[in-house]
């Protein structure tokens, strides 16, 4: 008995080996050990022509932090993030708040707000690059805004949280369905103004979907990429648009200084994650159960 | 409720207040289609200007609708744009193959992942959370010069394996949790009958976690059909490209035919559309349960 016991549990450890195996393998190789790899990387003069490749030591980082254009970048992505962040937030609730009831009507417009978000990007980013240069600007007479170096940003930006607000919705959507009738009914026994329910109930109840939002969209706006490379690829003036995930795919592929690109990177990572900790922190100190 | 606590005297009073009840939700209504039209009408625009002829955009205002139900323009991209038909081939097979490996693989893990409580597997648990916070940026250059020493660079199979692999984390995350929800009793009953564990997973639990597995494979689907940033590393050549990025001639805008272009774009929308329309309740059950990622 004891015997078939133990034949038993091995067979079991043996198959969960197994069952495990291949995603634990594949996750390995493509994501832990190129991370792993990159480290080293960034402290090399690795070009992508030649395979030879010295060690510098730190002074990739050096050239990078003492680089206008790289700050620039660092720039540019906090702009595009601000922008991208407050505006698909402020939207989503506000759309949320129109359409918290569920009925026919409603259902179908969350249905049509939430379809931007399943396009790709770069689709997003192209038809709304034609629609600036060949609906807005010969209709309002303005040049379309992705020419313009002041309003680039904010051209990039509109797109992104056109495709974005819906998703936002959804989460608000969520957290309203998920607040107790009674407290608003409390509220107006007291006498509360809508405007007071509103900051006093609804606000510190959504707190988890701010949290999840906000996050989420720190970390895509962070990381924005494809829609500046399918609308101005950093134009429309040198270095107005670029971004940091663009100033890496430009070093590494186009100007080939990988190592540079990759020290880049590492920043990049950094930046990520010290700005989603400090966000997780803020949130969960604000919760209220 | 306020309707309680102010309960109106007189019926005229009453009559207004159910009027001015009427007004508000007829001008709520209101905002809500004209909030829904203006989310929409990107859409809408490369529809119709995708359905225009080039002589019509010269003669008609910008928002109107085509005049014929032309179809000249989606012909022309599917008959003679090769990008086109080289961009929807490799998009298919390897968003198929994504898919695939990813519904096969996860939830077996993640099986393991929620039911053994041995230190090893909460370990690899620990590194498949660990990674989500990887930004693909950081292992783009070391993922490029990995593939190109096997030489997958610029190839498909290249391509297939880090984008899913890229993918394993979150889905890992989320249907683990979901296996935890699963009762064990099941299990248990069928483990004393005798079966296996490989029998009691895919005999007994795979199809327990239907709901989760379908909605992993649609964000999974959307993401691979979408992906963008993984495969312009990857995916160099010409004949590779996936349609995100033979969208890419059309960073030119001089000498690009506008109606063309908006068929192409709108080629690439559909079927994305036509997946979501239809499987709209597992995309907003994945998004509750915090299924996607940047």
């Amino acid at each position: 008995m004891k015997r078939q016991h133990l034949r038993l549990t091995t067979e079991r450890e043996i198959t969960y080996a197994c069952f495990l195996a291949p995603a634990l393998i594949l996750y390995i190789i493509t994501v832990i050990v190129p991370f792993f790899q990159g480290i080293p990387y960034s402290f090399t003069n690795w070009n992508l022509i030649s395979n030879a490749s010295n060690n510098v030591g730190f002074k990739n980082y050096a050239i990078l932090f003492g680089s206008k254009e790289f700050w620039t970048a660092v720039g540019n992505t906090f702009q595009f993030t601000g922008l991208y962040v407050v505006f698909s937030n402020l939207i989503g609730l506000g759309v949320a708040l129109l359409l918290q009831r569920s009925s026919k009507l409603n259902n179908v417009c969350r249905t049509m707000i939430f379809m931007p978000y399943v396009i790709s990007l770069v689709t997003a980013a192209f038809v709304w690059r034609y629609i600036y240069s060949a609906v807005y600007s010969p209709l309002f007479n303005v040049p379309s805004p992705l020419g313009v170096k002041n309003q680039a940003m904010l051209g990039i930006a509109i797109i992104s949280v056109w495709r974005t607000s819906g998703y936002c919705m959804l989460i608000y959507i969520a957290g309203l369905q998920g607040v107790p009738q009674e407290y608003y009914e409390a509220a107006s026994v007291e006498g509360a103004s809508a405007i007071q329910k509103f900051f006093k109930i609804t606000v510190p109840m959504l707190i988890p979907s701010f949290s999840a939002n906000v996050s989420l969209l720190l970390a895509w706006g962070l990381k924005v990429f494809e829609v500046v490379r399918a609308t101005t690829n950093g134009g429309p003036t040198r270095n107005a648009t670029t971004t940091m995930s663009m100033f890496i795919y430009n070093n590494i592929f186009a100007n080939s200084k990988a190592g540079y690109g990759q020290a880049a990177a590492i920043i990049m990572t950094a930046i990520l994650l010290i700005v989603s900790f400090m966000v997780s922190k803020f949130f969960r100190s604000r919760e209220v159960y | 409720m306020v309707s309680n606590t102010k309960l109106p005297a007189s019926g005229a009073t009453f009559f207004n207040y159910t009027r001015r009840k009427h007004l508000a939700n007829l001008l709520r209504a209101v905002c809500v289609v004209l909030v829904t039209l203006l989310f929409i009408s990107p859409l809408y625009i490369s529809l119709i200007y995708s359905l225009k002829t080039p002589q019509e955009m010269g003669t008609s205002a910008p928002l109107s609708l085509p005049s014929s139900f032309y179809l000249g323009n989606y012909s022309d991209v599917v008959v003679k744009n090769d990008l086109f038909r080289t961009g929807f081939t490799n998009s298919l097979i390897s968003t198929l193959c994504i898919v695939a490996v990813l519904t096969v693989i996860t939830p077996m893990a993640c099986y393991v992942l929620a039911r053994s409580n041995r230190k090893v597997y909460a370990a690899a648990y620990y590194i498949f959370m660990t990674g989500i916070l990887i930004p693909f940026q950081c292992i783009m250059f070391p993922e490029y010069i990995n593939l190109k020493a096997v030489g997958l660079i610029n190839t498909l199979q290249g391509y297939i394996i880090v984008r899913a692999g890229f993918q394993i984390g979150i889905c890992i995350m989320i249907i683990t949790n979901f296996v935890k929800t699963v009762p064990v009793e099941l299990e248990e009953a069928a483990n004393i009958d005798g079966a296996s564990v490989f029998r009691t997973f895919w005999r007994i639990v795979f199809p327990l976690l239907k709901p989760i597995n379908v909605t992993m494979l649609v964000i999974n689907t959307l993401n691979a059909w979408n992906d963008y940033a993984v495969s312009v590393a990857i995916l160099q050549s010409e004949d590779k490209r996936t349609l995100p990025l033979a969208q890419l001639v059309y960073t030119s805008e001089t000498g690009v035919d506008v109606n063309l272009a908006f068929a192409f774009f709108s080629l690439c929308i559909i079927p994305v559309l036509l997946l979501y329309l239809f499987t709209q309740k597992y995309i907003v059950g994945g998004i509750m349960s915090g299924a996607v990622k940047g």
